[in-house]
């Protein structure tokens, strides 16, 4: 399956993330840094010293004053942005599937971001932290990308913690750092979203849940066998118990909720149900991810 | 222990059913999620009480298991024998008499014995005897000690209904010497319970195991228990009929007694009798009408049988008279012009003929002695009737002064025109009774004298105009009608069941009441002794006209169908149980049953929940 066909990439084009920090990554590229220096915008002007780019000395000041000042320019960075895609065996769910989902999510959202002359990388998250493609720039990597999307197969547990903070270490600096995932870790997503806002890093979070997850059509007495094999459940379905399932879920999209709102992550919910065209043209330009 | 109904250990069958559907219901099918993670805080409380859980479910399965058990082994009805005991035999009498045809409810008493009988039949134990005696006025062994239930359903099934009388002596006398010596053996009567006490049997009934079974609940029912027929005793020329009637019941009854001849309607009577009384309706018919008669009750109980009777009329038989005299031409002409009169004419000194005629009238002259035995009529001379008393005299033209208006000799005759040249006059004597009289005395009369009956006239029928008055064939018709009639008075045949229908004839075809046909032979004369039940039995003798015969109940204690609550039987007395309790028994199963299919559901939606 072609994660994205050309259609879609043109309608891609006309995009552009949406960063609230002026993060930046270490190359100069099209966006704004804080970090004054070889932009094009004019910030300051200071006085020259040695080692300074003469090609920054202002040199109508000098006529006029007799001395050397340097321009200083608001640098543009590029943007790297960190793609985080969880490939437990629970992403490999639901109707339509969770994992392609993701993955497609992930492409178009690097496709934007390469179009937005940003650098990005993208990793896996599993037990550990699988990089799929290296930082990289430019429409050309567009194509290894979606090749290595497309390779990718979710296997074995959830460990988003230990995931992210192996990939925090690698690939330190500040940035976007996109996560798409589930979730569902029993050890819990917290750890993850520390680790990857560790590093003055942007997060944005997109949690996926499948329909079946959100609205289980299940009767009768079942063995419910978990996908990560982490223990089977023996469950009677009755009503009572289907509404309990309910409102655990709505608690636990609370507790994402909150967690993101208060450390400044931007959190979108996406059940696998919403057409992924609708989510990127429509979705995420509301929410603002998207511009 | 024992099971009365083994074959319903074949519901054990459902056992392993129900563990198989357990099983079924615990395979649980697996379902692969993508994580159990929101299932396991979701079920966090209800897995705090998993292993209750458990344990309920297992519990509620071996209470199922033990409920169904219990059900089926009280479908099997088991029972429990503490020692061994040797087989019992159980002699059944069932009651098929008269009383036994009342109504109850649907059927007649006599189908609820049936059942009742299978019942008891049906729940002998294995090597139990029983034999089955059908009793009414006879006992009758239809099946002797046996151990095959079949053959006893059988003869239990091919008992008849019978409208005769009831004899329970004799049936428990069978009955007795059908137990022979063995220990133990019950006789077990199922009757209607209206039975009469037995205070006197042949035999002793202290050291039997006697139970009485009543399948009768009704008791108000009227019968006619008896019809006859006969003359007017007052020499009236008709024919009365008369049926008793008994309520037999504890209310008053009311009701309507019809006559009627075939279903020609002849007459009516409304009848009220107390309770427990007897009371009579009377239908008079002119002698002409004869043939069979019938007479119905309307509302006249449970019992069918005694609410009719027939009654067959009988055409009067001629009178044959004998006259003793040297002739007497104005009475041979009277007597020779009388349709139910033969006479014949003795000259003086000849012998009278035999048989004896019904009446002989001694014309002027009589034998010497007290009248002869029979029927006598003597005109102008007397027979010796006033030993040692005044002798009759004679007198010259006496005057009829009154005469017996009443009488069956006088009436309708009226003597004020006779005149009398010379008479005798007879004087008062034992057994006689003057009828006319002169100014001088009796002038005629009647007598009745041990075996000898008669009328004496004191005058000799030439020595008056007698002939040429009205009264002349008025008082001889009266007279030979009053003599000449059948002493008894019965005018009527009717039998009662039980009783044999005789007649001459080699071979006849005999239809019974209910239309089956029995070919009878005799050596000239045919006897049908199966008058089993009430009605019409027509004989057709080969080469003769059909006969009518009719057979009534005819019997006050099958009237009596209210069954007694203890009967005495010889030296003992036995209470009669209600042998109606067939249907509570059966109720439960029911109930089993109920419960059973409750339990199933209960089982089906315990497991099923909700299905979302």
């Amino acid at each position: 399956m072609a994660i994205l066909d050309e259609e879609f990439l043109a309608k891609l084009e006309r995009l552009r993330l949406v960063v609230r920090r002026r993060a930046a990554g270490g190359v100069r590229g099209e966006r704004r840094s804080r970090r004054r220096g070889l932009g094009s915008e004019f910030s300051d002007y200071r006085d020259y010293a040695l080692g300074d780019d003469p090609r920054a000395i202002d040199w109508n000041i000098y006529a006029r004053l007799d001395r050397l000042f340097i321009k200083l320019f608001l640098e543009e960075e590029d943007l790297r942005v960190h793609i985080l895609i969880d490939r437990s065996a629970s992403m490999r769910f639901g109707d339509p599937d969770k994992f392609d989902y993701a993955r497609r999510l992930a492409a178009a959202l690097g496709y934007v971001a390469l179009l937005g002359g940003d650098c990005v990388a993208i990793a896996s998250l599993g037990e550990d932290a699988r990089e799929l493609v290296r930082p990289s720039r430019g429409r050309a990597c567009l194509w290894r990308m979606l090749d290595a999307l497309e390779r990718i197969e979710p296997d074995g547990g959830t460990d988003l913690a230990a995931g992210a903070r192996a990939y925090a270490y690698a690939r330190p600096g500040r940035g976007l750092a996109i996560l798409i995932s589930d979730l569902l870790d029993p050890g819990g997503f917290e750890g993850a979203l520390r680790a990857l806002l560790a590093g003055r890093r942007e997060v944005f979070l997109f949690h996926i849940l499948s329909p079946q997850e959100i609205d289980p059509r299940l009767a009768g007495d079942l063995r419910l066998i978990d996908a990560e094999a982490t223990g089977e459940v023996d469950v009677t379905i009755s009503a009572p118990l289907l509404a309990r399932y309910r409102r655990t879920l709505a608690g636990f999209r609370e507790s994402v909720r909150r967690f993101a709102l208060a450390r400044g992550i931007t959190e979108v919910f996406a059940s696998t149900r919403v057409p992924f065209d609708r989510l990127i043209l429509e979705s995420l330009r509301r929410l603002g991810v998207l511009a | 222990m024992s099971l009365l109904a083994p074959g319903a250990l074949a519901l054990l069958g459902l056992l392993p059913i129900v563990v198989l559907l357990y099983f079924l219901k615990l395979r649980r099918e697996e379902v692969r999620i993508s994580s159990t993670l929101l299932w396991r805080k979701s079920l966090e409380d209800l897995l705090a009480n998993a292993p209750f859980q458990r344990l309920r479910r297992n519990l509620l399965l071996f209470l199922q298991l033990l409920i169904l058990a219990a059900i089926v082994l009280a479908v099997a009805r088991p029972s429990f024998i503490a020692e061994r005991r040797p087989a019992r035999a159980t002699i059944l009498l069932i009651d098929r008499s008269a009383s036994m045809n009342a109504r109850e409810g649907n059927g007649t008493r006599l189908e609820r014995a049936r059942e009742i009988t299978l019942d008891r039949i049906r729940v002998l134990s294995d090597g139990d005897l029983a034999a089955v005696v059908a009793f009414a006025s006879k006992p009758e062994v239809l099946a002797s000690l046996t151990a095959d239930r079949s053959e006893l359903a059988r003869a239990v099934r091919a008992i008849r209904p019978t409208s005769l009388p009831t004899d329970l002596a004799s049936a428990l006398e069978l009955a007795r010497s059908l137990a022979g010596a063995r220990e133990g053996t019950r006789i077990t009567v199922i009757g209607d319970g209206a039975y009469a006490d037995l205070d006197t049997l042949p035999f002793e009934t202290r050291t039997l195991d006697i139970e009485v079974l009543s399948v009768g609940e009704a008791t108000a029912n009227a019968g006619i228990v008896s019809i006859e027929a006969r003359r007017d005793p007052t020499g009236g020329g008709g024919t009365e009929i008369y049926a008793e009637i008994r309520n037999a019941g504890s209310a008053p009854w009311e009701g309507l007694a019809t006559l009627r001849q075939g279903e020609r309607l002849l007459d009516s009577r409304k009848v009220e009798i107390g309770a427990g009384e007897a009371g009579g309706v009377l239908f008079l018919q002119p002698e002409s009408e004869a043939g069979l008669m019938e007479v119905r009750l309307d509302a006249g109980g449970a019992l069918e049988d005694d609410d009719r009777a027939w009654i067959l009329l009988r055409e009067p038989a001629p009178v044959r008279v004998a006259i003793a005299g040297a002739g007497n031409p104005w009475l041979e002409t009277l007597l020779g012009a009388t349709r139910f009169v033969e006479a014949v004419v003795v000259p003086p000194g000849g012998a009278i003929p035999e048989p004896p005629p019904d009446v002989v009238i001694f014309d002027g002259s009589a034998p010497e002695g007290p009248p002869t035995d029979g029927a006598t009529i003597y005109l102008g001379c007397t027979p010796s009737i006033w030993t040692g008393l005044d002798r009759p005299s004679s007198v010259e033209s006496p005057v009829v002064v009154d005469w017996d208006r009443e009488g069956p000799v006088t009436r309708f005759a009226a003597f004020g025109d006779l005149r009398i040249e010379k008479s005798l006059i007879l004087p008062p004597a034992p057994g006689y009774r003057s009828i006319i009289d002169a100014g001088a005395g009796s002038i005629a009369g009647t007598f009745a004298i041990r075996g000898a009956r008669g009328a004496i006239v004191g005058f000799r029928i030439e020595d008056t105009n007698w002939p040429l008055t009205y009264s002349f064939p008025i008082f001889f018709l009266n007279a030979l009608r009053f003599l000449g009639g059948d002493p008894s008075g019965s005018a009527g045949l009717s039998l009662r069941t039980g009783e044999s229908i005789r007649f001459p004839a080699e071979t006849a075809i005999i239809v019974d009441p209910t239309g089956v046909e029995h070919e009878v032979r005799g050596a000239g004369e045919v006897v049908f002794a199966s008058t089993e039940r009430a009605g019409v039995y027509r004989a057709r003798p080969a080469g003769g006209a059909e006969m009518p015969f009719p057979v009534n109940l005819a019997d006050v204690d099958e009237t009596r169908i209210a069954p007694a609550a203890r009967i005495a039987l010889g030296k003992r007395s036995v209470e009669v149980r209600s042998g109606v309790e067939r249907e509570t028994r059966e109720i439960w199963r029911w109930l089993a049953a109920i419960a059973f299919a409750v339990l199933v559901l209960e089982w089906y939606v315990y497991n099923k929940r909700v299905s979302i």
